[in-house]
Order: C-alpha cells, then structure tokens, then sequence
C-alpha cells in the first residue's frame, strides 16, 4: 500500500514541478503581452492544463478525441472572448472594463489552458513528444530574452526593476529564471525516462540550449553598450543621449557646443552664458540640440554640467574652496548620468539649474570627481555618435560650403552676454516655431537668387523641439512616419538652399532693405566692449582698400583671421568670464563652435555686418556619398555664424579653425547610413495612427509586429505542421521496407495498426493486443502474427530470436489486402488522407 | 504375475507402466504434453474446452482448482478424463492415479487422509492411506463437509503432506485436486472461508454447455460409452513433472509483465470497491499459470493476454467485494485496464 501512496506522491510531485515550469513559461510569454488578467488567467489554466492533462492522459479516452475535445474548448472560449467584446450588449450589460476583461481571461486563459493540457497528453502517451513540452517552455523563454537582448530590458519591470534594485543584472535574472525551468522540466524528463531516451532528449535540450543562446545572445552582453544594431541606444521612451553639437567645420571633430546652453542655464557661465536669461530661452537653447525638456536636461545639460563643472573647477582650481553642497549636486547630475552608459537620462530641469545658478552666480562652480575621468569619459561618449536623424534628399544638392547645414533656430537677439533665440515676433522669421500640423509657408522666403529649390524629408530618430531643414527652408508640411518603430516622427521640408559660390558673393549690399532701421539695429547689437571693434578694424585694414568697404570681404576677411587665429577643442572652458567670448579672443584662442560663432558675429556687427548664429545640425557633404540619405548624428551638433547679403539673404559663413586639439572623429558608417535611409523610404504600415508616447507606440508596434507576424506565419505553421503529420505517417509506412533485425517486428505491426487505425479499426483501452487481434481475426487474420511477433520480441528476454522479415513483409501486405475487403473504398481514402491517423495507435 | 492372479487386473492396467519415458527436457516436449491431455481429454468431455485448458494450465502450474457448476454438467465427467490421461510410471508406491472424494458432513479426516488400522496378525499399527494418496483427487463438493475434514483437505492441498497421528507422510509431487461445490445448494453446507479458497489457484464458473455442444454431447453419447478415443497418448507422472520444471524455467516472464501483474493486485486493493485486495500468496501462483498458459498459446514468453485471461480466475475468489457490489470481475477489469494498457503499449515502444 505505501509503494501506491508513493507513486501517487511521486505523480503528483511532478505534476506540480511541471506545472510550475509551465507557469514560468505562461509567464514569460504573457509579461510583454497581456494584462494582470490575462497572466493570472494563464497561470491558472498552465496549472489546471497540466493537472488536468495527466489525469486525462492516464485515462481511456482516446488521443484524438482529447486533442479534438481541447480544439474545440480552444474555438469555442476564442469565440466566446470575440463575442464578450463584439456586440455592444455585453459591455453594456457589465461594463466595458469587465468585459474586457472577461475576453482577456478567456482568452489566455484557454489558450494556455488548452495547449498546456496537449503538451502534457501528448508527452504522457507518446514519451517521445516529451520534447515539444520541453521546446514550448523553453521557447517560451527564449522569446523573453529574444525581446531582452543586447542589454535592452524593459519586461517584467518588477523584475528587473527590484534586480536593478537589489544591484543584480536583470539579464542575468531572467536568465536565470529561465535556465530554472528548464533545468526543472530536464531532471524531470531524466528522472521518468531511463536510458537511451532520456540521454536523446538530453542532447535535444543541449541543441535547444545552444539554439536558445544564438537566438539570445545575452550572454556576454549584461553591460548595455551605447550602441544596438542601429546605433540606437533607446529604451523606449528615452531619446538617445544627445552629444553636445559638434564643431566639425574642416576640423572634423566633436566638440561640446551645449556647454554654453548648459552654462546658461546653470548661470554658471558669466560669459557666454547669460546668467540672468530666462528659463525659457535655456530650455530653447537646448534645443539647437537637445530637445524635450528631459532630454535637455538629461542629454544636453548633464554632461555639459559636468565638464563645465570639470572645467571651472579646473579653472579655479586654485580657488580650492568649491562649495560642497554644490559639489554634490552637480556630481550627482552629471556622473550618474554619464556613468551607467547611456541610461542617463536623470531629468535636470532647466529652471531649477538656472534658480541655483541664479542664487550661486557668484560660488565656485560643482566640481567633478576627476578631471581625467571626465575627459576621458568625454571622449568616448564623442566616440559613440547615435543618429538623431534622417534627410532624404528628393532633389539632388551639393551645397557651395560643401556641408549640410541644417538649421533648428537662430540666435539673433543680444541679452548683453550672448545671443539667444530672438524675442521680437518681427525677427528671424525664417525660422520655424513648431512641427507642422499641415502645410505651411514660413512668413519669410529667402528669394530665388542664387539659391536652388530643396525637397527632402526629414525623419527624426528622437523627438526635438523644433522641426530643422537644410538652411533657407520655408515650406513645412507633415509627413507619414516611415518606420514607427525606428522614428518618432517625420516631416517635408522645401528650402531654397544656397547654390551661388561665395566668391559670387562678393559686393552685394548687406542685410534686407525692407528692414526697418530697428531691426538692422537689431542684427548689429553687440557687445559694448571696444576691443571688438578695434579687432575688426585691425583686421579689415589689412584687405586691399577697395573691398575694404564691401560688407561681405568684411565678414570674410574676419572669418579668415579667426580661422588662422583660433585653436578648436572641446576642452575649452570660458564659462566662469563675464564675457566668454572676449576671454577666447583675447584668453587662450582656444574654444569650440558656440564660441567662434559669437566671435564672428560679435566681430561682424562691430563693423556693420548683419549677422546672427545659425544652430542645429552641420554634416558634412562627403558623408553622403552618393547617396540620397543625410545621418544626422549626435555628434553633428553645431552653430555657426551667418551674415545677411541684400538679394541672398542669411547666408553661412563659418568659422574652420585651422588648428585642432582634438581627437578625429569617427568615420561615417555608410552601411547604417543606407539601413536607416532605407527604413525611412519605407510606406508606413497605417498612415492614419496618431502620433503616440513612443514608449507606448513602441509598445504597441510590437504587440502589432508580433500578431502580425504571428498571423503572417499562422497558415504557414499549419501547413508545416500538416507536412510534418503526413511525413510521420509516410515514414511509419515505409520503414518496415528496410529495417532489420528484431525491431521489424514492431516497426511492421505499426504500420499494420496505422492501416488499420486508416480504417478506423483500433485496439480499446486496456485490451491486450491478442484480444484485439482476435477481435478484427475475422475480417484481419494476418494481424495475430504481427502482434505475436512484436510481443514476442519484446517479452521473450533478452537477445530475442530474429523476427522472419519475409513473412512479417507478407503479412503487412496481407494486412493492406484484408483492409480493403473489409472497408469500402471511400472509408480507406477519407483514412489515407487525415494526417493524424497514426496518433490513435499506441 | 499372469492374468489370473488378482493384481493381473492392476498390472495391466493402462494407467501404470515401468517403463520411464524419455525425458522432456524442452518447450516442444511439454507443448507435446499438453496436447495429450488435450486431445484425450476433449474426446471425453464435450463443449468445455475452455475449462478444460483452465485445468490443464492448473495441472502444469501446479495449483489445484475449485469448480462452480451444478450438478450434471461435467464436473466428474472432466476429472475422471483427466485422471484417466496419467500412466502411473512408478506403480509400487502407494500413490494412484486418481481417487474421487465424495464430501459429506459425517466425513471425517481420517477418511480423506488414511488411518492407523492394528493388525492382529502382527500386532502392530499400520497406514492405511486414503484418498488423498493419488494423483489426482476429485473432491466432490467439499462445502458439503464439515470444516474439520476440509482442512485436513487443504493442509494436504498447501503442503503436500498429510499428518496421521503425529506422522507427516508426504503426498506425491504431482498432487493435483479438483474440488467442485455446488453454487446454489447452499443449505446445509460449509462455506470455505477466504483463507482456504486462497489454497485453490483457479475458482472456475462453469456455465451451460452451448446448445451446439450439448447436441454434440447428446449425439456422441454412445459413442463415449465404449470408451472413444481410448487409444489415444497418455501422459506418465514424471513427464507432467518435467514440463512443469520446462515450463518454469524455459517461459520467459519479462520484467513489464511482472509489472503488470503486480500493478493489478495493487489496483485490487486500492479500489474502494474491495474489501480484501489480492494476496501476495496469489501473485506467486500466478506465476508459473501464466507460464503455463503462455505455452498453451505456444508461445515462449508471457504476455499481457494471460493476464487478462487468468486474472479472473485467480483474484476472482480471492477478493473479498464491499456489500452491494455486483460482480467481482467488473472490478477487476477496472483493476486490470490501465496495467495491461501499459503493458501494450510497451511492445510499440522502442
């Protein structure tokens, strides 16, 4: 009695590790797709699908039947789900929300329900079929570290959200939960199936395994690197971490223009930065590279805040006293931020760094930890550039400065430290203010002279603030997005983009003359210090004395001096100055974009030379190859001096250091330029979704992709799963053809048994095949032999006699002939066509 | 000795020979064995040949059988036809072939087992041994006879021995008794109490002979009066011994089998519907009658069919049923569906 009670234990023991393993399953695969409901729906039938399923399986009930029974069950609460949620009465009946949730719980409810209870009768009857319980859960495994991989971990939060907590990778976590069921369902599969066949589905398990780490690929990989297959580093939700603008000019190389918006921002930056500016225009700032509020932030100002920080404390180093309240704070903005790798994004809002710097305008700015850290950790972030976005180019254009100036906003207005985005409505009206709802013209259009008509379409990778074309755009209009899944939105742009040559450019009058006097005045408001002034004159006085006059040879005869003048780094720190750009002039020469811009547009307007600043994306002509497609990269963040010519209106005049202290940049990847211009090209699977959340449409492209592909591969699946039933049963029929030895007399009385089970002649539960072969002798004599001879090599010890295979051949033969006198035609051909015949024999 | 002598009668008797046959030392041999008794005893009883095999398969396994059957239908025809098979091939003992035992309630132990007669003359005490002292003993409706008597019986049945004041005299290896009682002429008898029916290997029901062999009977009635089918084989003492040792040894009992049987005793006693699951004592029994009968179906291995077929016929009067269930052999058919279902099931599997 107690060996009854044992096994009985032992049934039930393994009928809850396997339930638990197939719970783990359920949840893996509902995490990223269902609601509470529908997981503890799945969890529930997981359960019940096993439980239920062993009982079934040590029943008399017949395969076919239970797999029929479960197909129905499956149709029939799938129907019910459709019908809780298809008919208005329902709902109405017990509210949206209840229904809703009545057809999740159907749903996944039956679902794991049905197919847990298949898996575990079709391992119980069939022990080879052990392995598709084993491939489904680990499957079910595989497919959350397929949506986990290179590091990108969003599912279960709570898991990998108390991972995070408790200082563990959650990768490593759910690997773990993973390798857990499997394990489980291993020992199992060991522990009830002796010798060969357990050692064959462990080798199974091994190539399930190895499959499952290709597919994965997470080990290895627990750091999330800057960069996925596209360079995109974006947890949903999360805009890449911007770069600060890059001056590439001829100089090539990354530079950090955001310092000064950081600076401003922080107020920590007497020079450049104005201290007392608003909060708006920093947040606006920003923008020239960063763009939502966060993202500023997180993706401009952090990192500026520290190497402003690392800069002014290096600076005023010798000061020593920094204040240690300040220190951490700012410690804590920029080196969490920057640290984990991309995961910065700690929201630093703009306003509350103005009110400290406002309130500390005249402390010694945080410090971080270390100089040398900071620098390095600058470099590699410069290193790492992520696409911001993509410009696709409908009209083919080669611009005269031989790069791609992609213009976001324009700083124009003088708030007596530096330029900022201008505040009177009359200004700078070539410049957007916001995405385009519909088609819209701006309010100025820069005239036909000397430019070219430009198409493109712009499609951004992360949100910005504000739309940005190649320079001279004046037409906006919406767009589809492409590629939900890769951009956020997407926009049409025509500019009149310059194609005169600069040398052309030579005696034109400067600046618009339909300006009023006020706004002429506006574009020349500069510093008051009197050194600009005398600079510029030095210089201009040593052009020949007839262009001296010419606006133009004015700006360039400038933009020359500088060029040979100033030394490019990122490392330049002016901050802490009253006026930053004096103290590059005529401090150590050495600064970045935002510098030398408000350089040669403070030097400009000190001789009469319209001018503002251009900010947003510089990329470089070459970069683009022969292609159509425009990467506009992080990197490429950039501001650049532009002056006003009457007839061409702003034209860019940049500043190209011609020394450079810093590192060459990266290389443009042309196969990711193509990938992502590709992407862009491609129709939109619904063009009249509204703009979401991106984490939520994210979200909600992959729910879609998947029941897309899902529903995609559906018929193909069955139709696999048809091929594969017809192959068994082909084999089973062919295989007594060449087998030897003693297993013929099983593999022919198979084949027997599926002729007959064709014809709908099966043995019933628990009768013994003699009885059975005794039972049809009537209309099938030749089946006893086969079943003798199967018995017999089976029970007769250990080395068996030989079965004779010309008689056994015979007799399956036999078999077939008797199968058609006793069954008419119509009967046979209904057997030989159903594919799964052959699982009623056992 | 001649004819005359009074022994003549028992010297030439067909049933003794001194003369050993030769040695059956295969499955071919006893297979030969059982198609003697077989044929003989087919010619005598007629449409009963499922009893008939039943008794066989008891004979060479060892066991003894308990008949169920009313009167007139075949009971003593049978064990005389079985009796009448044997060639005693060592005729000096004091074992015969057959002796039938007429159970009353005024019997005694000593009339089945022998007494301890004085001898005037000698003026000592000698044996004189009873019925039980044979081959094969018919004992007719042993309910009829008083409980005293019928463990006397059963003492002989288990052990082979009978014990006759304080001396234990054994009975002959081959010892096989054929014990009948009548199923519904229950007034005035002695019902045997489970522990005693567990000493009988087979109970077998015996049903009506189908009208088809009740004709046959009718018609070969004459016939079977001169003693047809007299001249066909017998079987000596000591080749019923050799086959049983053949068959002990040579039928192979595979490992699942054995499984199998035990997973239906342990089925039988875990089903609410019984009392009293089958004993260990039954599944030992078993053993050499699935053997037996495995090579009455010429076959060398035992299988899941002689399971099903013997089940009935050996847990059958073992189990004791809860009150109000019908039929002991529904419930073992419950008892037996899932282990032979397993058991089939081995032989597709690789």
């Amino acid at each position: 009695m107690s060996e009854g009670k044992e096994s009985k234990l032992s049934i039930v023991l393994s009928t809850a590790v396997r339930a638990a393993a197939m719970c783990l399953g359920a949840l893996a695969l509902g995490w990223g797709v269902t609601l509470t409901e529908g997981l503890g729906a799945s969890l529930f039938g997981a359960v019940f699908g096993v439980a239920l399923g062993e009982r079934l399986a040590r029943s008399r009930v017949k395969l076919s039947a239970i797999l029929g029974g479960t197909a129905a069950l499956w149709l029939l609460c799938w129907a019910l789900s459709k019908f809780a949620t298809a008919f208005t009465t329902i709902p109405a009946l017990m509210g949206a929300g209840n229904a809703l949730a009545t057809a999740v719980l159907l749903r996944f409810g039956a679902l794991m329900f049905c197919s847990t209870l298949v898996l575990r009768v079709l391992a119980s009857r069939k022990r080879n079929l052990v392995v598709l319980e084993l491939a489904a859960v680990s499957a079910a495994v595989v497919a959350v570290f397929a949506t986990h991989r290179d590091g990108v971990l969003v599912r279960p939060l709570w898991l990998s959200d108390w991972a995070w907590s408790v200082g563990l990778e959650p990768v490593q976590v759910l690997l773990g939960v993973g390798v857990g069921s499997v394990t489980i369902l291993a020992v199992l599969l060991i522990v009830q199936n002796r010798g060969s066949r357990a050692l064959s589905a462990l080798i199974a398990l091994i190539a399930l395994g190895i499959l499952a780490v290709m597919t994965v690929n997470a080990v290895g990989l627990p750091a999330p690197t800057a960069e996925n297959d596209l360079g995109l580093l974006t947890p949903p939700g999360e805009p890449p971490r911007q770069q600060p603008p890059r001056d590439a000019g001829d100089n090539g190389t990354g530079q950090g223009q955001d310092v000064v918006e950081g600076d401003a921002g922080e107020g920590q930056d007497s020079g450049e930065g104005d201290g007392g500016r608003g909060d708006d225009s920093g947040q606006d700032d920003g923008g020239g590279a960063a763009d939502t509020g966060a993202s500023d932030g997180g993706g401009g100002g952090a990192p500026d805040a520290g190497e402003d920080g690392g800069a002014s404390g290096n600076d005023g180093g010798e000061d020593g006293g920094s204040s240690s309240a300040m220190e951490d704070g700012g410690d804590g903005g920029s080196s969490s931020a920057m640290q984990d790798g991309g995961w910065e994004d700690v929201p630093i809002s703009p306003s509350s760094y103005s009110e400290g710097g406002e309130g500390g305008n005249g402390t010694p700015p945080p410090r971080p930890p270390s100089q040398d850290l900071e620098s390095e950790r600058q470099q590699q972030q410069q290193q790492r550039s992520s696409p911001m976005a993509v410009v696709l180019l409908d009209d083919d254009y080669t611009p005269p400065s031989e790069a791609f100036y992609l213009r976001q906003v324009a700083w124009s207005q003088f708030n007596g430290t530096r330029l900022v985005p201008t505040t009177r409505p009359e200004n700078d009206r070539d410049i957007p203010q916001g995405y385009p709802t519909e088609a819209m013209n701006l309010p100025e259009r820069p005239s036909n002279t000397g430019r070219t008509l430009v198409h493109h379409l712009v499609a951004l990778v992360t949100e910005h603030n504000n739309p940005f074309g190649i320079e001279g755009a004046f037409h906006f209009e919406p767009a589809r997005n492409p590629n939900p899944t890769r951009f956020v939105r997407a926009y049409r742009v025509e500019s009149l983009a310059q194609s005169i040559e600069y040398r052309r450019l030579f005696g034109r009058r400067s600046g618009n003359p339909r300006w009023t006097p006020e706004q002429r005045a506006y574009y020349l408001e500069g510093p008051t210090d009197p050194r600009y002034r005398r600079l510029a004159d030095t210089i201009i006085n040593t052009i020949p004395q007839q262009r001296r006059s010419d606006p133009f040879s004015r700006a360039v005869a400038i933009k020359l001096w500088l060029d040979d003048n100033l030394i490019y780094t990122t490392r330049a720190r002016h901050a802490s100055a009253t006026d930053p750009t004096a103290d590059m002039l005529w401090g150590n020469k050495r600064g970045y974009c935002v510098h030398f811009a408000h350089a040669a547009v403070f030097l400009w307007r000190s001789v009469g030379v319209p001018s503002r600043i251009g900010s947003g994306y510089h990329v470089d002509a070459q970069n683009r190859g022969s292609s159509s497609t425009v990467i506009v990269k992080s990197s490429d963040g950039h501001a650049w001096p532009e002056v006003y010519l009457e007839g061409v209106g702003w034209i860019v005049l940049d500043i190209a250091a011609k020394r450079n202290e810093d590192p060459p940049g990266q290389p443009q990847d042309e196969d990711e330029r193509d990938r992502l211009g590709q992407m862009a090209r491609e129709q939109p699977p619904d063009p009249q979704q509204p703009p979401q959340r991106p984490q939520q449409q994210q979200q909600r492209n992959r729910a879609r992709e998947m029941a897309q592909a899902a529903a995609k591969a559906f018929p193909w699946l069955l139709l696999l799963g048809l091929l594969a039933l017809y192959g068994v049963k082909l084999w089973r029929r062919l295989v007594p053809l060449f087998t030897k030895g003693a297993a013929l007399a099983r593999v022919a009385y198979r084949s027997a048994l599926d002729v007959l089970a064709e014809a709908g002649i099966v043995r019933e539960y628990g009768e013994t095949r003699e009885a059975f072969a005794r039972r049809v002798r009537e209309q099938i004599p030749s089946l006893e032999l086969l079943g003798h001879e199967a018995e017999r090599v089976k029970l007769s010890g250990a080395s068996p006699e030989p079965p004779d295979a010309q008689k056994l051949r015979e007799a399956v033969a036999n078999v077939k002939r008797e199968v058609s006198l006793a069954k008419p035609w119509w009967r046979r051909t209904l057997g030989l066509l159903h594919p799964a015949s052959w699982l009623d024999v056992d | 000795m001649t004819m005359d002598t009074p022994g003549a009668d028992f010297e030439n008797s067909p049933h003794i020979t001194r003369t050993p046959a030769p040695p059956i030392t295969d499955l071919n041999g006893a297979w030969g064995v059982v198609e003697r008794f077989r044929n003989r005893i087919r010619m005598a009883v007629r449409g009963r040949d499922e009893v008939i095999e039943i008794v066989i398969c008891a004979l060479l396994a060892d066991g003894h059988v308990l008949l169920e059957d009313y009167p007139g239908s075949g009971k003593t025809t049978l064990a005389k036809a079985l009796g009448d098979c044997l060639i005693d091939d060592q005729p000096d003992d004091i074992i015969v072939t057959f002796r039938r035992i007429q159970f009353t309630p005024d019997l005694l132990p000593s009339d089945v087992t022998g007494t301890t007669i004085f001898d005037p003359n000698t003026h000592k005490f000698f044996f004189r041994s009873g019925p039980v002292f044979a081959h094969i003993v018919l004992a007719d409706e042993i309910n009829r006879t008083s409980p005293k008597v019928q463990s006397a019986m059963l003492e002989a049945m288990a052990e082979k021995q009978v014990t006759v004041d304080n001396r234990t005299r054994k009975l002959d290896e081959l010892f096989f008794v054929i014990a009948t009682q009548n199923p519904l002429d229950l007034a005035g008898t002695f019902p045997l109490p489970s522990a005693q029916l567990d000493r009988f290997l087979f109970k077998i029901k015996m049903t009506h002979v189908a009208r088809d062999a009740e004709l046959e009977i009718l018609a070969s009635a004459a016939a079977r009066k001169h003693n047809v089918g007299s001249d066909l084989p017998r079987v000596t003492r000591t080749e019923v011994c050799d086959a049983r040792k053949v068959i002990e040894t040579q039928v192979h009992v595979a490992p699942q089998v054995r499984e199998c049987l035990v997973d239906v005793a342990q089925n039988t006693r875990k089903d609410p519907r019984v009392l009293q699951g089958a004993s260990t004592r039954s599944l030992v029994l078993a053993m050499p009658a699935l053997q037996a009968r495995a090579l009455m179906n010429k076959r060398n291995f035992v299988s899941g069919e002689d399971i099903a077929a013997l089940s009935g016929l050996i847990f059958g009067h073992r189990l004791e049923v809860a009150p109000g269930v019908d039929s002991v052999d529904s419930v073992l058919r419950d008892c037996m569906r899932e282990p032979l279902e397993r058991l089939a099931r081995m032989a597709m599997q690789r």
